[in-house]
């Protein structure tokens, strides 16, 4: 459903991307795992076009696309039919919660209001954000603004969702509360992909294991194959120092 | 020393007769400084150019130089300048004809398009860019996520100083007199010179400028209410 072939990018002489190939399938949950600088953030936001790969080509709904080149029209498409949560959720402020869902679908799909209500209503719902429809964002904490930012991705119902390191701004007892959500999501078979820190999640819920470094995939695989059975130094580095810290129960 | 009571209802009527003048002043000078000074944030925000760097040259002279300096220099030196110019091509313009109103205008104008801009380059910087990308990723066009989210956003962070500058303006047409506008303070001026009751004239003006002030005060403070709700805390 979604292929990335040979993207590459580079902020000034920093190269970040060196030419990453990743494949997936419709309904699975994938992973990206990595220290900091490998990349993982970047390639998430060229899939969104928040980021303009320098080079590279994208396969999505058995469409092909110059990652550099693709227009307007293009990038449009592709955005509508995914979804991005942020890091730090990046809600609309000036917007309420049930407002921050509609608008992607109101403006964004020309989606008739009450028919958005109730997609956000739904959305909120799964969430478990619905009673604070009427909130503004600076009333929430973290976790709670981030689930609205989950709502809002799930609402318009994308091919894809793309979470960008959803629960590190967080507090870490509302780490559970949104591993969660997105937890319930994985099961009702929703293609993402999750570039998190959070092992034990990622061991839970990813049928595919990314590992990056240094701008390249250095190994991908099932989560047993990559916690368990490392076959790259790199990745046995890697994990041999992340796994003893991480103590989170979901 | 007594004041002239009867001298000020008078010269409180005839400063009347200035007040849409002020109000015009005021008005068209912001019609032109808010959207062009956005505009003018917006080419500085974005990436560096020649417009940019003019833009910036431009806001620097504008800021670092008195509105009287600067009225002295287009309004009674320009003309000098370039009539002589003129004449020397065997041209018919005629740069004294242009009225004392059009250089007000023009004066005001450039000074608070520049006022503006900074203005709104920190209320726009002061939002987060995440939420810009937000609205692309929910398939917002970029003109939209500026229109809808960033936009009224920015405002209202801008709004107190947004506030200042609007008085600030108000005050800073009462040197158009030097123009020959007649404004109040212009008014009150040649009524002050005509019975020598300076101060009578100038307490009148005085309290128009506070009311005036104060009502513009009053509005921004409303709509700093309609927009609390939002804006945190």
């Amino acid at each position: 459903m979604l292929e990335l072939k040979n993207v590459k990018k580079s902020f000034g002489k920093n190269k970040i991307l060196k030419g990453v190939d990743i494949n997936v399938n419709k309904g699975d949950v994938v992973v990206i795992l990595g220290p900091s600088g490998s990349g993982k953030t970047t390639l998430l936001r060229t899939i969104n076009f928040l980021e303009r790969a320098d080079s590279g080509t994208m396969i999505f709904d058995g469409k092909t696309y110059d990652m550099k080149k693709a227009g307007k029209k293009d990038v449009n498409f592709i955005r509508k039919n995914t979804a991005f949560v942020f890091q730090n959720y990046c809600l609309f402020n000036n917007k309420t919660v049930l407002q921050n869902v509609t608008e992607g679908l109101i403006v964004g799909r020309k989606v008739p209001k009450a028919e958005a209500e109730e997609k956000a209503r739904a959305a909120l719902e799964k969430v478990g954000m619905l009673e604070y429809a009427d909130y503004y964002p600076s009333k929430l904490s973290g976790g709670m603004q981030q689930r609205v930012g989950i709502a809002r991705a799930v609402a318009v119902s994308p091919d894809i969702i793309l979470f960008d390191e959803p629960t590190s701004a967080l507090d870490p007892e509302l780490v559970g509360d949104v591993l969660k959500v997105i937890k319930k999501l994985a099961k009702e078979d929703i293609t993402m992909i999750v570039v998190t820190h959070e092992m034990s999640f990622a061991e839970d819920v990813a049928n595919k294991v990314i590992f990056m470094a240094d701008g390249v995939v250095v190994e991908e695989g099932t989560p047993d194959e990559i916690f368990y059975r490392p076959k790259e130094e790199r990745t046995k580095q890697f994990l041999s120092r992340i796994i003893p810290m991480d103590n989170y129960v979901i | 020393m007594k004041l002239d009571f009867n001298f000020i209802r008078n010269t409180f009527i005839a400063v009347l007769a200035g007040v849409p003048v002020t109000f015009k002043l005021v008005l068209v000078v912001l019609l032109f400084s808010i959207p062009i000074g956005f505009l003018v944030a917006i080419v500085r925000m974005g990436k560096e150019g020649v417009l940019s760097k003019i833009l910036s040259v431009y806001v620097s002279f504008v800021r670092g130089t008195p509105a009287m300096v600067q009225i002295y220099l287009l309004y009674n030196a320009f003309p000098v300048v370039i009539m002589k110019y003129f004449q020397d091509k065997g041209s018919g313009i005629d740069v004294y004809g242009i009225k004392g109103l059009t250089y007000a205008y023009f004066i005001l104008s450039t000074t608070y398009i520049a006022i503006m801009s900074e203005c709104f380059r920190g209320g726009l910087s002061a939002i987060d860019k995440g939420q810009l990308e937000a609205a692309k990723s929910v398939g917002l066009t970029t003109f939209q996520g500026y229109y809808r989210i960033v936009i009224p956003q920015a405002l209202a962070k801008v709004l107190p100083v947004l506030c200042n500058n609007v008085t600030g303006l108000v005050k800073m047409t009462s040197l158009v007199f030097a123009m020959s506008v007649f404004d109040i303070t212009a008014i009150a001026k040649t009524e002050g010179a005509k019975h020598t009751t300076y101060v009578e004239a100038y307490l009148v003006i005085a309290v128009m400028y506070i009311t005036l002030n104060l009502t513009i005060e009053l509005i921004f403070k409303i709509l700093e209410k309609r927009v609390h709700k939002y804006a945190g805390t």
